[in-house]
């Protein structure tokens, strides 16, 4: 944690309330929660409290009955903004694929995309700056011949680190018996590969592949 | 009030937006708190006790305290609520026999999944009733705490909940618990 920060300023100006102010905690890579808004204290413990928060809600329960706990890093992840559910394609042409990927662990490295499910892969180029634990934009062109197609992205980060596939994922981390509701708390890190399907029509669905 | 830190992250904007700006002066946080006013700030409780306040309870000093404060949304004797009086979504149970069903959250328990016992007293006092958080004695948190504990079979029914009695009780799940990353977890 040697880059922790408490925040009292973004982007030249105090915190807007709604980011914490007049200041916040700030602990690059975990999780959102961590980073504490409306600062009032600080309180070393010798052990954990165990709230019910970190007993229960952000653990993570496994296939085999353990559980993870401590689970602050999120781990390197990467989906595509445009085209995506919403934003759709108008005509068959040429397009500019982009999206996010960032890593708790470290710097970006790289980010293959496919346009055809899977079956073949290039490497999108990274918008500078590529920081540390920070979101990084890529970027592919595309040319969309119309007819229906399967969109996927996957990162790398200078740890080694591979975001998984959704198979390595649900191999590992086992799969719900429905589709979660939106604002259920599953899945909290559930970091695998995103994929967009695209129909004739230039509409895009989220699809498991 | 500038740290060296924030001094360098903010020649670091400077350069990245390629204009220069003044921050306005140092914050403004006004002044320290006092030790007796953070005091009231200061509830958390560890496994181990530390933090638990002086007090008793028992579940049939519970019982009615439940009855009255929690049951609207917790259900009768804690077994969960469809709809709640007021209309506002029902909380969870706080007692059930539910198994675990594997990744499923929903079948996540107090009594199958929490480690500690200790969790119950300092959410109740912290955050309950929803309504009216910290509205409740200490005593109180302590029989609610030991109602819980006996309606979901953790405890005798008899058994009287306190500061050195609470951190005692074994919580069936334990051990059920891994780090995800186990090479940054301080040395025990």
């Amino acid at each position: 944690l040697d880059d922790t920060i408490i925040a009292l300023y973004q982007n030249g100006e105090p915190l807007m309330p709604g980011n914490g102010y007049p200041m916040r905690l700030l602990l690059p890579g975990y999780e959102g929660n961590m980073n504490i808004k409306y600062l009032r204290r600080i309180k070393l413990l010798p052990e954990p409290a165990f709230s019910y928060w970190e007993s229960q809600i952000y653990t993570e329960p496994l296939p085999d009955g353990k559980a993870y706990q401590f689970y602050f890093v999120n781990e390197v992840k990467s989906f595509i903004t445009k085209p995506s559910p919403g934003v759709g394609l108008k005509e068959p042409g040429l397009y500019e694929i982009s999206g996010l990927a960032y890593s708790g662990k470290g710097r970006i490295t790289k980010v293959m995309v496919s346009a055809d499910g899977g079956q073949s892969w290039g490497e999108a180029a990274l918008q500078e700056p590529v920081l540390s634990m920070a979101f990084t934009r890529f970027r592919m062109p595309w040319r969309w011949n119309g007819g229906p197609t399967v969109l996927q992205s996957r990162a790398w980060d200078d740890g080694g680190n591979v975001q998984p596939t959704r198979a390595e994922f649900v191999a590992a981390r086992g799969e719900l018996p429905s589709v979660p509701p939106l604002l259920a708390f599953e899945n909290h890190h559930f970091n695998a590969v995103t994929t967009w399907a695209v129909d004739q029509k230039g509409q895009v669905t989220h699809v498991y592949a | 009030m500038f740290t060296p830190r924030s001094v360098s992250l903010a020649a670091a904007l400077t350069f990245a937006f390629g204009s220069s700006f003044v921050f306005a002066a140092g914050p403004d946080l006004v002044k320290p708190i006092s030790q007796a006013d953070a005091a009231a700030w200061d509830i958390d409780i560890e496994p181990s006790g530390a933090g638990l306040p002086s007090g008793s309870g028992t579940s049939d000093q519970g019982a009615p305290i439940f009855a009255e404060q929690c049951s609207a949304c917790h259900g009768d004797g804690g077994r969960g609520a469809t709809t709640t009086t007021s209309g506002a979504p029902a909380a969870p149970p706080v007692v059930s026999d539910v198994k675990r069903n594997g990744i499923d959250d929903t079948t996540l328990t107090i009594a199958n999944y929490w480690p500690y016992a200790t969790t119950l007293f300092d959410y109740i006092r912290r955050a309950m009733p929803w309504t009216s958080p910290r509205s409740l004695t200490d005593d109180q948190v302590y029989a609610l705490t030991a109602y819980i504990l006996v309606q979901n079979k953790l405890i005798e029914a008899k058994q009287v909940i306190n500061a050195q009695t609470l951190p005692k009780v074994e919580m069936p799940n334990r051990n059920g618990f891994i780090p995800r990353f186990p090479e940054r977890m301080p040395p025990r």
